[in-house]
């Protein structure tokens, strides 16, 4: 019986290793672009398929090797956005809202926004706004670049998230809002006013 | 003046409180007081007005985003020999 396992350890320990030169690249632009920390990266994919061979008998013929790869990771770049957002930097939550807003929360008047000329989706075509968007995203503080990812990788509802991440809904939405804030200037800076 | 500007903005919400309402109502259901209250403030101030299509906008960008990006085949813009070697060192050892 043992042997039997071992056997079939070295088969999916050969598989896997096929995986990696399959898809080990393709894995790491992902990770890197969602976390921007090389080093991060690296340790995300490797942990992806350590995790892999570990639960291999779990892997269903039904879907492609690289979409369960690719499921792995995710679970693992979520788990490090939680960490980050667990462990916010104080300074970081008590900034924001004062760069924008005067005592009386209005607009200061070089902060207001100003019209976007030919803004819509299609101007993800454009190779230049996306790097300007992921630039943007990228200079957000850690635990708000991880609220905007949680959401937009996980594609929860706002109450399933705050349940994860065991937090409050208005603590989590009064991160996303200093968060769109922000990026929405950095867009407008960088873009639209160019 | 002070006074009637701090009744407008009980009434009708600041623009620091009116945005941070347009980014709950994108998660989470407003009581139906709130809904009135940015309604109100959205119909008379542009500025917040411009920054909900803005941040509606960016919601459609970032899901778009997520979506092309991990679907396309990019590649890495750097040599993973290394790591790939990495990788497959720490299989051998399970």
């Amino acid at each position: 019986m043992n042997a039997a396992k071992e056997a079939l350890k070295g088969d999916s320990n050969t598989i896997i290793q096929e995986w990696v030169q399959l898809y080990a690249e393709s894995m790491f632009a992902w990770a890197h672009y969602k976390t921007a920390d090389k080093a991060l990266a690296e340790d995300l994919v490797q942990d992806s398929f350590l995790a892999a061979l570990q639960s291999f008998d779990k892997f269903k013929q039904e879907s492609s090797p690289k979409t369960w790869l690719f499921s792995i990771l995710n679970h693992k770049i979520i788990d490090h956005f939680r960490k980050e957002f667990r462990n916010p930097v104080q300074n970081e939550a008590e900034s924001g809202l004062s760069f924008f807003f005067n005592s009386d929360g209005e607009w200061y008047k070089d902060r207001r926004p100003q019209e976007w000329p030919a803004a819509d989706t299609q101007l993800l075509d454009n190779p230049d706004f996306r790097k300007i968007l992921e630039h943007c995203m990228h200079l957000l503080p850690g635990s708000w670049l991880a609220a905007v990812s949680l959401k937009y990788l996980e594609q929860k509802d706002g109450k399933e998230i705050c349940k994860d991440l065991q937090i409050t809904p208005s603590n989590f939405w009064q991160i996303l809002h200093r968060a769109k804030l922000q990026l929405r200037a950095c867009l407008e800076n960088n873009w639209f006013k160019k | 003046m002070k006074m009637l500007k701090s009744v407008l903005h009980i009434l009708l919400l600041s623009c620091s409180k009116a945005t941070g309402l347009i980014e709950k109502e994108l998660y989470f259901r407003l009581s139906p007081i709130d809904k009135i209250r940015l309604f109100m403030h959205a119909g008379i101030c542009g500025f917040c007005h411009r920054y909900r299509k803005h941040s509606r906008l960016l919601d459609r960008l970032m899901i778009e985003l997520h979506h092309t990006h991990q679907h396309a085949q990019e590649p890495a813009e750097q040599d993973v020999t290394a790591l790939k070697q990495r990788i497959i060192d720490s299989l051998e050892k399970k």
